[in-house]
């Protein structure tokens, strides 16, 4: 019961961040927000593995502590640092509509799960429901900034939350996929890291508008 | 009956103790905040050392003051002190929490304001005006929140008194991630609603950004006491709300005298690191722009109903 209670809260907590993640301006809040994102995502590992210990899941922590609690933030900061972003990065549409477009998606995502609850049962049912409603969330930080550093942070929103319902569903990924998804993870950052720089050199920022002009007229 | 008595007494003591002991609070936070800014702090007795200046005084009134000048510090400090009586301090109820109702409170913090708008409007300066302005611009964003955090608890508890949610929350102890969301969206309208430091300062008279200050500049004399002292007995309430809504563990829930020394101390605790939470925030936060606030209130305001989403979602049996 209490185990649940927890669980539940963990994972309330994981969607609170990525709200609270919409509603900031500032780049380093949002990587705060993202490390704060990560280490309950451990915790909440931690806590499976208080429940039923198995190999997999020492592995899967392990792997899911030292790539994204340390190496991913680690990363992050230096490009960050290294770009010069330190400052505000504001949302393409004004802030409250971006919030109660992420409330609607929330809301969304509730319905949606509800229509599989006889397929998963009533209380995966509770977790699936704000895994996906934090993934529809991370796609929104993706789709309204203008500059191309919330891409990846969105992008790591989006890979917490693809984690989340991995776990909410099954008992776990076999180590070697966990291993796998993990390296993944590192060197779509690293391209995108080398992605980011190379925009910056050409175009001498990082907005998305001098992006569009990529485009080909048809 | 004598039983009866003896309960209405106690609670009455309670509601009294709490108006005195209000400007402590004030007290508190200046000491925690000259602490953080490596200063000596004045005495934790302050703010009544300074009620009791202000109350010998003369005040002085502008020619133009008409009688709504004259009446309205007694009428906020007699919603705020009649607050007093609602919100549960030591017993798990107050005198009249049976029948004001957590909408009731949200009217009556209103009707405070209300008439310190007017009265600041009365006036016909340009500060009062500009404050009064600010004051309803800034209220009529953040109590919606207030309301829809009350609403958050009643849907959980089944009441609209605060005795029996807190009562509720005692019996059923447990994690509502619900409520999580609302305490969130409470301490930031907390810090609106009470004018600290990212919306307000309360610590300037001289700025053109200040909004509470503006309001009463003109007041001097016991009219500024009352009106200090209902804005400590705002502060409190904000906090004892706080405690009743989302950890009203150890709130006393019988007559026993025990278990009212435990609860004197736990809601001593409480409020002291609520206060000490409350000047951490102020000391870390540079005051907002203006015109920042409807973006931080509708925050607050979002995470108000996504908390009613997720209480909705989860259900009470969880």
């Amino acid at each position: 019961m209490i185990s649940q209670q927890i669980t539940l809260l963990l994972i309330s907590l994981i969607l609170m961040t990525s709200f609270l993640m919409l509603m900031q301006s500032r780049i380093f809040n949002l990587v705060k927000l993202l490390i704060w994102q990560n280490i309950l995502l451990a915790i909440y590992l931690t806590l499976q593995l208080f429940y039923a210990v198995s190999l997999e899941l020492i592995i899967s922590l392990s792997i899911t502590f030292l790539v994204k609690i340390i190496l991913l933030p680690w990363l992050l900061w230096r490009l960050v640092s290294y770009l010069h972003l330190s400052g505000r990065i504001d949302p393409l549409i004004n802030k409250p509509l971006l919030m109660f477009t992420g409330i609607l998606l929330t809301a969304f995502a509730f319905i949606i799960s509800y229509q599989i609850k006889a397929l998963i049962g009533d209380q995966a049912v509770i977790s699936f429901s704000l895994s996906l409603a934090n993934t529809l969330l991370a796609v929104l930080l993706i789709m309204f900034r203008k500059k191309a550093i919330s891409q990846v942070i969105g992008l790591l929103v989006i890979e917490n939350s693809m984690f989340l319902l991995s776990i909410t569903l099954t008992n776990g990924f076999p180590w070697v996929v966990e291993l796998g998804i993990g390296f993944d993870i590192l060197i779509g950052f690293m391209i995108f890291a080398l992605f980011l720089i190379r925009i910056r050199t050409t175009h001498g920022s990082l907005e998305m508008r001098h992006l569009e002009k990529l485009k080909e007229t048809v | 009956m004598i039983e009866n008595l003896l309960l209405y007494g106690l609670l009455l003591i309670q509601g009294l103790l709490l108006a005195f002991l209000a400007p402590l609070s004030i007290g508190w936070i200046k000491m925690q905040k000259a602490w953080l800014q490596n200063k000596s702090a004045p005495p934790i007795t302050q703010p009544y050392a300074e009620l009791k200046k202000l109350l010998i005084k003369q005040p002085l009134v502008a020619e133009q003051a008409s009688w709504l000048f004259l009446m309205a510090p007694y009428v906020y400090f007699a919603c705020l002190l009649s607050l007093c009586f609602v919100v549960p301090f030591i017993w798990i109820t107050g005198l009249a929490t049976a029948f004001i109702g957590v909408i009731v409170i949200a009217g009556i913090l209103t009707l405070a304001r209300i008439f310190l708008v007017l009265a600041a409007m009365d006036i016909g300066t340009a500060f009062g005006s500009l404050g009064a302005r600010r004051e309803m611009f800034i209220a009529s964003l953040s109590e919606p929140v207030l309301l829809l955090i009350f609403l958050n608890a009643s849907l959980l508890t089944q009441a609209t008194h605060l005795n029996i949610i807190g009562y509720f929350f005692i019996v059923h102890k447990g994690l509502y991630p619900g409520m999580i969301f609302s305490l969130l969206a409470f301490i930031l309208v907390m810090l609106a609603e009470t004018g600290r430091v990212p919306i307000d300062n309360p610590a300037t008279h001289l700025e053109l950004t200040m909004v509470h200050e503006a309001m009463v500049l003109e007041y001097s004399g016991r009219y500024l006491a009352l009106i200090e002292w209902g804005n400590a007995i705002k502060f409190i309430i904000y906090l004892l709300l706080l405690i009743v809504l989302f950890v009203p563990y150890g709130l006393s829930t019988s007559l026993g005298a025990g278990e009212a020394l435990l609860s004197i101390i736990a809601v001593l605790l409480k409020l002291m690191v609520l206060i000490g939470l409350v000047s951490l925030i102020e000391s870390l936060n540079a005051k907002m722009r203006l015109f920042k606030v409807p973006e931080y209130l509708v925050g607050a305001f979002m995470l108000a109903v996504l908390g009613i989403l997720l209480t909705q979602l989860l259900g009470v049996g969880v």
